[in-house]
């Protein structure tokens, strides 16, 4: 495929006038958005084997020359649309290159924020649902003291912006590592405990070779994005399981412990597979909004989904093409999810006559 | 020590109990379940005042009395869903131990041996209470597997023939919510059967139960009793308690004011309140 690092609008025949040459755009768009999708099923594909590899290396093996197989097809499939296009529509050609993986494309920038965004939201899912089973805890809790925190941390936690506790987050820890640091005054402590001046627990970057003479501190906002979004669903998550938990029915509970259970058994056994068929719908829509609320991090600099699409809508100045482009990647994202979440809904609800 | 304190109860408890004697002059045997002076209040509400009872093996007590009399309550308390304020508690000669909590009220003083005891005293409640996001056969399966440790076929087969007992083998994949009322309380039996109880406590069996499905759960309780299972039936069903149980008793607010065999209570009661109560239900 030819690269163009700008699209040049190819000087059509004036024939209809302006509508039909946005159509034309259109449909550019879409059939650069389909075969940008075709890469990133290679790529996807790709990426499973190598895991699945990982664990068995004839896997990896068998799987990586189906996946050659399946990127020869599936870029032969690509190169024949953008030959047609080519000779059909060659107004769309330029769309093609931008989006595509080849040089001057911008496709696998878009991938990587992805898989990005797709990191990030699901290690904050299960953080944030571990969080969400002791937020809920907390509030059933026969302690008051516990029932006190539970309601403190949702209600702030609910109660503010996402973008405001990310941002508070974020700079909040570099605020706090910084007056530790200072508190300890780390260089005398370290001295005090005989710690040699050079010692290199972790990687600190520049400017900061040693652990000791640590001065600055730059937080990951990748890891920042992990605290608040974890923070974030888990306080939903709360609301949803205590919710959940209280719905199933008590006398299940009572007939478990009249039979001999002891309590964590009757949990396990009886409580939580019935609080999935309670919280499930719940927590799909949290799942949704976790999701979305990625994009947030991308004012703190990560290169997610959202930010590589601004980078490319800032360097080439099509906007409806990249904000389309991602558009149909969260789509993407978010459909299968709801797939997903349904069917795990059928199989909570198992046993249950449905209305 | 405390494997040879249960002795020493147990002994005791022997000694107390060789000297009653029965009618025909022998002696009776340790009591299944003996319960003495059980006392229970919610708040100012003093619900049991003092109830005893002993079942003998085979024994099947009708507990009857108008709503609010406290035979439910009553009932709880013996396997601790309720936790009685004062009283003891013995399930085949083993007393369940009790200690006053921070607040002075009396709570169970060893957990696991509540776990214990629960498991050999058989519930089947009012609202049948399944599981409901499990088959038949995995409600009735769980307790023996996860509790008794039980090997799973075993426990399978054991299930199976009780299904087939109270005529609910077919039904062995069905979810609680695709059976009738009737056939749910048949699984909730064999699902307290399945452990193997000393005793099966009823606890309003039928009340639940639209009426033409009283007679289905009532046959398979009679069938029970005949092959001499120690049971303790709650229960509004004056035919049954008349026909089955061994001993009545009669409960006014938190007492038992009338108690001997179905063919005294019923026909000759001693107490005023037994009578008017029986015109009124017969």
């Amino acid at each position: 495929m030819t690269a163009t690092s700008v699209p040049e609008m190819v000087a059509e025949p004036v024939v209809a006038g302006g509508f039909l040459s946005f159509l034309g755009d259109l449909l550019g768009w879409v059939i650069a958005a389909i075969v940008g999708l075709f890469h990133l099923v290679g790529l996807g594909l790709d990426l499973l084997f190598r895991l699945l590899g990982l664990i068995w290396w004839p896997v990896g093996r068998v799987l990586g020359l189906a996946v050659d197989a399946l990127g020869w097809v599936f870029g032969g499939i690509g190169s024949a649309l953008y030959d047609f296009l080519g000779a059909e529509f060659p107004g769309t050609l330029p769309y093609i290159d931008l989006i595509g993986f080849g040089q001057g494309g911008w496709g696998d920038d878009l991938w990587e924020g992805l898989q990005l965004t797709m990191q990030l939201a699901v290690i904050s899912l299960a953080i944030g649902l571990a969080i969400g089973f002791m937020g809920a805890g907390a509030k059933l809790a026969p302690s008051k003291a516990l029932n006190r925190i539970g309601n403190l941390y949702t209600v702030l936690i609910r109660g503010l912006p996402e973008l405001l506790t990310l941002l508070l987050i974020y700079y909040g820890i570099q605020f706090g590592i910084q007056a530790l640091i200072e508190a300890v005054r780390l260089p005398d402590l370290c001295a005090g405990l005989g710690l040699p001046d050079k010692l290199d627990l972790i990687d600190l970057g520049d400017g900061a070779r040693s652990f000791c003479a640590t001065e600055t501190v730059d937080v990951s906002s990748f890891a920042a994005g992990v605290v608040a979004l974890s923070l974030v669903f888990g306080a939903f998550a709360t609301e949803v399981l205590r919710g959940a938990i209280l719905a199933v029915p008590r006398g299940q509970l009572e007939a478990a412990r009249a039979i001999g259970m002891s309590r964590p058994l009757v949990i396990r056994r009886i409580l939580v597979p019935q609080v999935w068929r309670f919280a499930l719908p719940g927590l799909g829509n949290l799942w949704l909004n976790l999701v979305k609320d990625t994009s947030l991090v991308s004012v703190i600099a990560l290169d997610e989904l959202m930010r590589k699409t601004s980078i490319a809508v800032g360097v080439t100045k099509e906007p409806f093409l990249f904000y389309g482009a991602t558009c149909l990647l969260y789509l993407a994202v978010t459909g299968v999810s709801m797939t997903v979440f349904a069917r795990a809904e059928r199989w909570a609800s198992r046993g249950v006559r449905r209305a | 020590m405390p494997g040879r304190r249960r002795v020493c109860e147990g002994a005791d408890y022997r000694r107390m109990n060789d000297a009653t004697i029965t009618d025909d002059g022998t002696v009776a045997g340790d009591a299944t379940l003996k319960v003495d002076g059980i006392h229970k209040r919610f708040g100012n509400l003093e619900v049991l005042k003092g109830i005893s009872l002993s079942a003998s093996k085979g024994d099947v007590i009708s507990l009857i009395g108008a709503s609010g009399s406290g035979k439910s309550t009553f009932l709880r308390c013996i396997n601790l869903l309720e936790t009685p304020d004062a009283g003891d508690i013995r399930v085949e000669g083993e007393l369940i131990r009790m200690k006053p909590d921070r607040d002075g009220r009396s709570v169970p003083a060893d957990l696991r041996q509540v776990d214990r005891i629960r498991a050999k005293l058989g519930m089947v409640f009012q609202s049948f209470n399944l599981w409901s996001h499990m088959t038949v056969l995995q409600n009735v399966i769980e307790a023996p597997v996860h509790v008794l440790k039980k090997p799973k076929a075993e426990a399978i087969a054991e299930a199976e023939a009780l299904l087939a007992k109270v005529g609910l083998a077919e039904r062995r994949s069905y979810y609680p919510a695709h059976l009738s009322g009737g056939q749910q309380q048949r699984v909730a039996i064999a699902r307290a059967l399945a452990m193997n109880p000393a005793v099966m406590l009823f606890d309003e069996p039928t009340s639940a139960l639209d009426p033409e499905l009283v007679g289905e759960v009532l046959k398979v309780m009679r069938d029970l009793a005949e092959e001499g299972r120690t049971m303790l039936v709650v229960t509004h069903e004056m035919a049954f308690a008349r026909d089955v149980s061994s001993t009545v008793m009669f409960l006014h607010q938190g007492k038992v004011e009338e108690e001997g065999p179905p063919s005294q209570v019923f026909r000759d009661p001693a107490s005023e309140r037994c009578r008017q109560f029986l015109a009124k239900h017969l």
